[in-house]
């Protein structure tokens, strides 16, 4: 199940505003370029959750293989919902940012949840911890810009320096641990 | 509002139309509550409320959709000022021209196992709601929009607990046709009349004419009056505020509701009081259509019903009488053998489980408390819950997800007094055992008449002949000749003139005599024959489930075969033949991932060497030699998993020789903490250590810091594992480490979660950081040698 939602950027000195509501995200350098974005949430289910808990008590080889399987899904879901974006916007888009990633606090889980309401079009809840359920759930923001984008990689300016981290050189970009 | 009232379910009704797109129309923004304006913008609520009286609205639900004290906590607004004022404000709107409903939405958090909020706390955060309306003068009480049975279940009894207004129930549904919850809306028709609200409806989510299908599975099978707010349609991507249907075009589609015979009308998102009118000038006038209801018999969980139309087994395998690994099990709370038992029973043909924890030395109310959600949480077939102690009875009906069998009553006056007022509260349905003070009457037409009597007694208090099933006792032919006969013509005469659904234990037939399994196989046939609906039996048993599958069919319960070919069709029946000739030791049978080798060579074993000495000897060298794979990158998880599978098969044939207090290498607690839902990781060094032959008391996840120091000092534990998936729930474990520190400083911390560095760790006072299960058990090998 997916939830897509487009609304304009006002941009600030302090943030950007989503437009029609009352929340500003932080200064996001990629961002600038966009006056439109697209706010998504997608979930494989609760019933994912069921499914893998069950598996797992069978078998927890088999729940390590379900949730596994689980998780390529909701990849694929991700893919799909840029690819939604990019053929309804009849522009540029740039790479999702999510709550949690090196760009936007965690906590911005809640606004996202609560713009969409998500409760009521897919089911998908936020606690006091941010912990979004179902488990296998994404959200986040892609902006949408009219001049051709360059997607940055976020790890050149991320500050968590890890194993996983990918390097742009020559406008290629490979991981550092290959 | 009485006059409105007794015309429910006799004349059309119309509701309102949304208030939160109306108040958006005029500015309030996306993700905002519009609760708050009913103190700071009264007017305008007013406002809305007069145009839907105009409109024609004989109800209007009040401004308090996500009035709850979740939600307020950030406003500043006291909840029972607001409900009040709410209250307040419709009541003037109406001018007396229509009913005010205290309009009860969602609380905005999922309920366990989903989420973390509990069913108690869920039912008091509800209860405000309803105190406050009540008291304010609201007509009636109307929950709407909820996709959660079990949140509904705790709405509705908060409700039942704490006002005497009507309540109208909503639930929303999805295109699918189930809530986003996977509820279907026989699951919810079934819970919901036997709770005993006023009338049920559906509301928001989709058009009208995509509820087509929910609506006619609701009106089929609820007696109650259905009621249907849909939205107007789908919303266009250009504007949040507009949907696709016209006022004309969604009334139009009502008309597919109406046929179905749904009695009141209104609207949610995208509606205005334009679609009031439309669709009051399309329904003023007309008599309400008939409607089909079954007469049937349904229980259900929260997202699964089952109707009993025809054999259904109850799988009786949850019992501890003489099951030594379920009562320690049940002692030790290993949650992983309790659905371990629910998921073979279900995977062997159970439709229903039927539930018992009764034995000595354990409280029965505070076990099946923990039992219920933890096989809820890995099944949704529905439970009969198996207990005559009240208390229990009522906790268990309280916390269970559905609507469950209760076995069970007796035809004894005090049994009857006692718990058919308990069956009745929670909207269960009740197995009555054909007993009473006499004992166990002897004879066919004497057991048959207790039934009546128990069936009596069910009616006079409002429960439903559909939702009684009659035991007629199995007692064993070979303490009782004729025990057979009896309880086969008790059977047939409770079938035929009560037109009841029957239950029987089948298994106690045969008790004392030899080739017993066959024996009960020959029953259950003549027992289904003479009119045996739910068979308590042990699925796993060679031939029961198989019975039960050819007897449908022969019947034509079975009408297109698809169970009978699923169960015996040429794919199902390849099996996989290993090599009998081909035997395997233990150690290579685990690296290997046999697990019926393993069992098998386990099993041969135990003839020369002791239990503890194949464990220490076999087996762990076995776990250990895979680890080592695992650490050179030579194997990798789900292959380590595998093998630990292949040594609990062999494990489980050891513990039939061990005294369940000998051996074990330590007791370990592990948890996921406070705020955290995420438990795959942890379920897996759960496993892990196992096999290793420690001892794992597992609290699951969202556990907060109190609970596990509680359990830590109860148990003299002297090693906690913690896990976190998240960064916003570290300071939960920084918390319980600290907080375990204070109070043992001699109980050892490890940590683990995709989140944490072994610097962090350290950071927050952990004993070791732990990467991944090999060396959690490394390091819990090292703590309880240094012991």
């Amino acid at each position: 199940m997916k939830f897509i939602h487009y609304f304009e950027l006002d941009h600030k000195e302090d943030g950007t505003g989503i437009a029609g509501t009352d929340t500003v995200l932080p200064y996001i350098k990629p961002l600038q370029a966009c006056l439109r974005c697209a706010v998504f949430a997608a979930t494989l289910g609760h019933g994912a959750d069921t499914e893998i808990r069950s598996a797992f008590a069978r078998s927890p080889s088999s729940g390590l293989a379900l949730d596994t399987a689980a998780n390529r899904n909701l990849f694929e879901l991700h893919r799909k919902i840029e690819e939604e974006v990019l053929a309804a916007s009849g522009a540029y888009i740039m790479s999702v940012i999510s709550p949690g990633s090196c760009y936007l606090d965690i906590s911005y889980q809640k606004d996202i949840v609560s713009i969409l309401n998500t409760i009521h079009t897919t089911g998908i809840f936020v606690n006091d911890y941010c912990v979004l359920t179902p488990s296998k759930t994404i959200t986040g923001i892609i902006g949408i810009s009219e001049t051709p984008v360059v997607k940055e990689n976020q790890c050149d300016t991320c500050t968590h320096k890890c194993e996983y981290g990918r390097s742009t050189k020559n406008g290629i970009t490979v991981s550092n641990s290959w | 509002m009485a006059s409105l009232l007794a015309t429910l379910g006799k004349e059309v009704i119309f509701l309102d139309g949304a208030m939160g797109t109306m108040l958006q129309r005029n500015g309030l923004k996306l993700g905002k509550h519009p609760e708050s304006m009913s103190i700071t913008h009264p007017g305008a609520i007013e406002a809305v409320h007069r145009s839907y009286v105009e409109a024609g609205s004989q109800i209007l639900l009040t401004n308090t959709f996500g009035a709850n004290r979740k939600k307020l906590s950030a406003t500043g607004h006291e909840l029972s000022k607001i409900v009040s004022q709410s209250v307040q404000i419709a009541k003037t709107a109406s001018q007396g021209f229509a009913c005010v409903a205290l309009d009860i939405g969602p609380i905005g958090e999922s309920l366990v196992p989903i989420g973390t909020l509990g069913f108690d706390e869920c039912v008091d955060i509800y209860k405000d709601v309803v105190i406050a309306g009540t008291k304010a003068g609201a007509d009636l009480i109307f929950i709407e929009t909820i996709f959660d049975l079990y949140e509904m279940k705790a709405a509705i009894t908060a409700c039942k607990e704490n006002s005497d207004l009507p309540i109208f129930a909503s639930m929303t549904f999805a295109e699918d046709g189930r809530t986003f919850l996977g509820c279907p809306p026989s699951a919810a028709a079934a819970l919901l009349t036997g709770l005993g609200v006023t009338a049920i409806g559906v509301n928001c989510s989709v058009g009208p004419k995509t509820l087509v299908p929910v609506i006619k599975e609701i009106t089929q099978n609820t007696p109650l009056p259905v009621f249907a707010k849909p939205n107007a349609g789908m919303p266009r991507l250009d504007s949040p505020n507009n949907y696709d249907l016209s006022p004309r075009e969604f009334a139009a589609e009502m008309m597919n509701l109406y046929e179905l015979g749904v009695c009141a009308f209104g609207g949610c998102c995208g509606t205005s009081p334009e679609y009031i009118s439309a669709v009051k000038e399309r329904f003023t006038g007309r008599k309400l259509a008939s409607r089909n209801i079954k007469q049937t018999s349904v229980v259900c969980s929260g997202s699964k019903s089952v109707v009993i139309d025809s054999v259904r087994i109850i799988g009786e395998r949850i019992n501890p009488t003489g099951k030594k690994l379920l009562k320690e099990a049940l002692v030790s709370r290993d949650t992983g053998y309790i659905q371990h038992q629910a998921l073979s029973q279900l995977d062997a043909g159970a439709e229903i489980l039927d539930v018992n924890v009764g034995m000595p030395g354990i409280d029965e109310a505070e076990t099946l408390e923990w039992i219920i959600p933890t096989i809820q949480a890995v099944t949704d077939a529905p439970l009969q819950i198996d207990t005559t102690n009240p208390k229990a009875l009522e906790r268990a009906l309280r916390i269970y997800n559905g609507k469950p069998i209760v076995n069970s009553v007796n035809g004894e006056e005090k049994s009857i007094s006692t718990v058919l007022p308990i069956v009745k509260k929670y909207g269960a349905s009740v197995v009555g055992l054909t007993l009473d003070e006499r004992g166990i009457p002897k004879t066919a037409v004497s057991r048959f008449e207790v039934a009546q009597k128990i069936l009596k007694s069910a009616k006079e208090i409002g429960i439903s002949e559909n939702d009684v099933f009659i035991d007629c006792l199995t007692l064993t032919v070979s303490a009782e000749p004729d025990g057979a006969v009896v309880t086969l013509d008790a059977l047939a005469m409770v079938k035929e003139k009560l037109e009841l659904k029957t239950v029987l234990g089948v298994s106690n037939i045969s008790f004392g005599l030899p080739n017993r399994e066959f024996l009960n196989l020959m029953f259950l046939t003549m027992a289904m024959e003479r009119g045996l609906t739910l068979p308590i039996v042990n699925p796993n048993i060679n031939g029961v489930t198989d019975a039960v599958v050819s007897y449908r069919l022969l019947k034509r319960e079975d009408k297109n075969p698809d169970r009978y070919i699923e169960r015996f069709g040429e794919e199902s029946s390849v099996r996989l033949r290993k090599d009998p000739n081909k035997k395997l030791d233990v150690k290579t049978a685990i690296i290997r991932a046999l697990p019926q080798e393993a069992a098998t060579a386990a099993e041969e074993l135990l003839k020369t060497e002791k239990p503890l000495d194949v464990i220490n000897s076999h087996i762990i060298p076995a776990l250990d030699e895979v680890g080592e794979r695992f650490e050179q990158g030579k194997v990798y998880l789900p292959q380590m998993l595998q093998s630990s599978e292949a040594a609990k098969a062999a494990f489980k044939v050891l513990k039939k020789h061990m005294d369940a207090k000998s051996g074990g290498a330590g007791r370990i607690l592990i948890a996921t903490v406070k705020g955290d839902i995420h438990d795959i990781g942890k379920n897996i060094v759960k496993v892990i250590l196992e096999n290793y032959g420690f001892e794992m008391i597992d609290m699951g996840r969202d556990v907060s810091s109190e609970d596990i120091v509680a359990k830590m000092k109860s148990e003299n534990i002297r090693l906690v594992g913690l896990s976190a998936l998240m960064t916003t729930t570290l300071p939960s474990m920084k918390a319980t480490i600290k907080a375990l520190k204070a109070e043992s400083p001699y109980c050892k911390v490890f940590v683990g979660g995709a989140v944490l560095t072994k610097e962090y760790a350290e950071k927050i006072g952990a004993d070791f950081y732990a990467k991944d299960a090999k060396t959690a058990v490394d390091y819990a090998k090292k703590v309880f040698t240094d012991l």
